[in-house]
């Protein structure tokens, strides 16, 4: 059998519903593939602690306190898991933090952007976890049999996430006229991250991750499955969505909303995102700060065995 | 209980409750910068125990003085915090959404921190869980199952640091250096800890664990070579009449900002 | 001989499931008898086989689920969620939130 064979065959028996495992084998392509896709996720959860991490300390009873804690971990956890993934896949872990830092690689679109209060707080646990849960729920049929496993630990934790973000909101919306304004302008300030974060509606057919199985839904369809579920529990509480062409289209079956500029979902990406530097430079200065710990713990040695 | 015993035991629990409340606090901070994710996440848990322990024992003072664990934990007067001055300061860096952010991360401190208070707190509760308020003596109890684990915690970082190549040993001794005042600080009395001594509500004052937790750590020490600073040295006190630093001043501020917009409100 | 702990796949993708151990001289034996043991029957899409010295175990519950209460990192802690829900929309809280 030629390589060329062997790939196709590969690819089609991914295609038909095979699991692959960390130690089989598999082609270059789909390595390279699944190595971007989860080390991508990875550092989105790794990043995606460090906008949260400010309100640890605020958060304004001790109950909340725990919470916030609780949930911050599982996200850093999330990171833990996905980039031992990552490193099963074949790349060290320090290759993977100097390429986070130097911006080679990427993360998320909403952790590029600041956190400016409470209202921050419940709207990202609440509702860009809830986005974040549409996308991991496919990613659970991941034709990547680790990656799958993974995500289903990941889906249950980040049930409880949506759980507490809701909590706050809600709480803030009964308060008083000022605890519903902190949450009426984080909904504004996050509406727009929010229907960037499944991506352009690229057609399906040429989208390679969900051809290798690496991914199973298309990233449109991930974007109406979110307003279906929650754009009518947004409203029903008092918040107001900012965008004026947002509604349901009956004949169509589907949700029209203004058209984001994709062109600025890349500008964000690739590191232009109005907190993006902030990020990276505090990242960059923990790691440095810490460098000699790892130094210490590894004897100079690659963390992964 | 005599009614003169009341205030005593209420403030002796404030003590406590703040000790671990602000370690809690500080601990938290290293979620997203710790040296290894997996440190991270055990940090993380380090913290929600002690703000969990923090609360139990918020929850006997509010019993005492009649008000509520949020009102003791978050809405005291800055003076009113009778921590040690050991655990208020920050061991992490600090973000600036500038980007001008705090340098100053240091995990041999963090790691020296917790050692040196998990020693002093594995005897401080060993003496508290044979309290005659038997609330108190049970909830230690179920607090002292969480710290032994914490201990372990401490004690492996302590030998890998200490037993580890050159750099780990001389950070952590330099931050053994810039921490023992602090540390004996610990042993400054709560007022009114002669009373609960005197009703058998405490078998021993804080002050007399000292020697003891000498004893604990100086094996430590000597395991791996490090010279044991001096013990008689005069201790940083203060912490525990409401006296605090720079560290306190800037973590009080934080954990009350959101709290302040609204301080009747639900949250 | 020594002991080895025996982890068996029981359909693609699955997590590995300890299943039991078999006493052998070596690691290829080791496999050779797991096959026998536990998926001659073809139970099995994959075996790991684990010298047991290799295993650290803790059984501690004071560890694992520690006796105070963190129930802030549960769903029940959110039940009264559901309530708010329902106060502040003034109907129902719908069937899946």
């Amino acid at each position: 059998m030629t390589d060329e064979q062997r790939i196709e065959e590969f690819k089609r028996a991914v295609q038909a519903g095979h699991k692959v495992e960390a130690g089989d084998w598999m082609p270059e392509e789909y390595r390279a593939r699944l190595t971007k896709f989860i080390e991508m996720h990875a550092n989105s959860e790794l990043m995606g602690a460090l906008p949260e991490r400010d309100w640890i300390l605020r958060a304004p009873t001790l109950q909340r306190k725990l919470a916030v804690t609780a949930k911050i971990q599982d996200e850093v956890g999330h990171a833990q898991l996905l980039y031992r993934l990552v490193e099963d896949l074949g790349k060290p872990r320090e290759q993977i933090f100097q390429d986070l830092i130097s911006g080679k690689t990427k993360f998320h679109n909403v952790f590029h952007y600041p956190t400016k209060s409470w209202g921050d707080v419940g709207i990202i646990a609440w509702l860009v976890d809830a986005a974040a849960i549409h996308s991991q729920s496919a990613l659970q049929r991941s034709s990547y049999a680790p990656y799958a496993r993974t995500m289903r630990r990941i889906c249950w934790e980040e049930a409880f996430h949506l759980k507490h973000g809701e909590d706050i909101v809600l709480t803030c919306m009964m308060g008083t006229a000022r605890q519903k304004r902190l949450m009426q302008e984080a909904l504004e300030r996050w509406w727009e991250p929010l229907m960037m974060f499944h991506g352009p509606p690229a057609p399906p057919e040429t989208d390679k991750d969900l051809e290798w199985g690496i991914k199973s839904r298309p990233n449109e369809q991930l974007r109406q499955d979110f307003l279906t579920k929650y754009v009518r529990r947004i409203q029903e509480i008092g918040l107001t969505i900012p965008d004026p062409k947002l509604r349901y289209d009956e004949r169509t079956g589907r949700w029209a909303y203004t058209e984001p500029d994709w062109s600025k979902l890349y500008t964000i990406v690739t590191g232009n995102g109005p907190a993006s530097q902030a990020r990276l430079g505090f990242r960059r200065l923990s790691y440095e700060e810490t460098a000699w710990v790892r130094q210490v713990v590894t004897g100079g040695a690659q963390l992964t065995a | 209980m005599t009614p003169e015993a009341r205030e005593p035991l209420a403030r002796y629990l404030l003590t406590i409750a703040d000790d671990e409340l602000v370690l809690g606090y500080r601990d938290s901070e290293w979620t997203g910068v710790a040296p290894i994710v997996e440190e991270d996440v055990a940090f993380s848990s380090l913290a929600q125990d002690e703000i969990g322990h923090a609360r139990l024992l918020y929850t006997l003072a509010a019993e005492l003085t009649a008000t509520d664990p949020d009102q003791l934990a978050l809405r005291r007067p800055k003076g009113d915090y009778y921590h040690a001055r050991l655990l208020e300061f920050r061991a992490t860096p600090k973000y600036d959404p500038s980007g001008q952010h705090q340098a100053g991360g240091d995990w041999a401190k963090a790691i020296v921190r917790r050692y040196l208070y998990d020693l002093f707190d594995d005897l401080r509760t060993e003496i508290i869980a044979e309290s005659s308020y038997p609330p108190l003596a049970a909830a230690i109890q179920k607090v002292r199952r969480e710290e032994r684990y914490h201990l372990r915690h401490d004690e492996a970082w302590w030998h890998a640091l200490a037993g580890g190549p050159a750099e780990g040993r001389e950070r952590l001794e330099r931050a053994i250096a810039a921490l023992w005042p602090d540390a004996l600080g610990l042993f400054e009395p709560a007022p009114g800890e002669e009373r609960l001594v005197a009703e058998g509500i405490l078998p021993l004052t804080t002050a007399e664990l000292r020697l003891r937790w000498v004893e604990r750590v100086a094996p430590a020490f000597a395991r791996h070579g490090i010279p044991l600073p001096d013990e008689r040295a005069a201790p940083a006190v203060g912490g525990r009449r409401g006296e605090h630093g720079p560290g306190w001043d800037e973590l009080y501020d934080e954990m009350t900002m959101v709290r302040r917009l609204e301080p009747d409100g639900a949250w | 001989m020594h002991v080895y702990e025996v982890f068996r796949q029981e359909a693609e993708g699955e997590s590995m499931r300890h299943v039991g151990n078999v006493d052998a001289p070596d690691d290829e034996l080791a496999l050779q008898y797991a096959r026998e043991v536990y998926s001659r029957r073809g139970e099995a899409t994959r075996l790991w086989v684990v010298p047991r010295a290799a295993i650290v175990e803790i059984v501690d519950p004071d560890f694992l689920r520690p006796p105070l209460d963190h129930g802030y990192r549960m769903g029940e802690a959110y039940r009264v969620t559901v309530m708010k829900r329902r106060q502040i929309t003034g109907k129902e809280a719908s069937r899946d939130a």
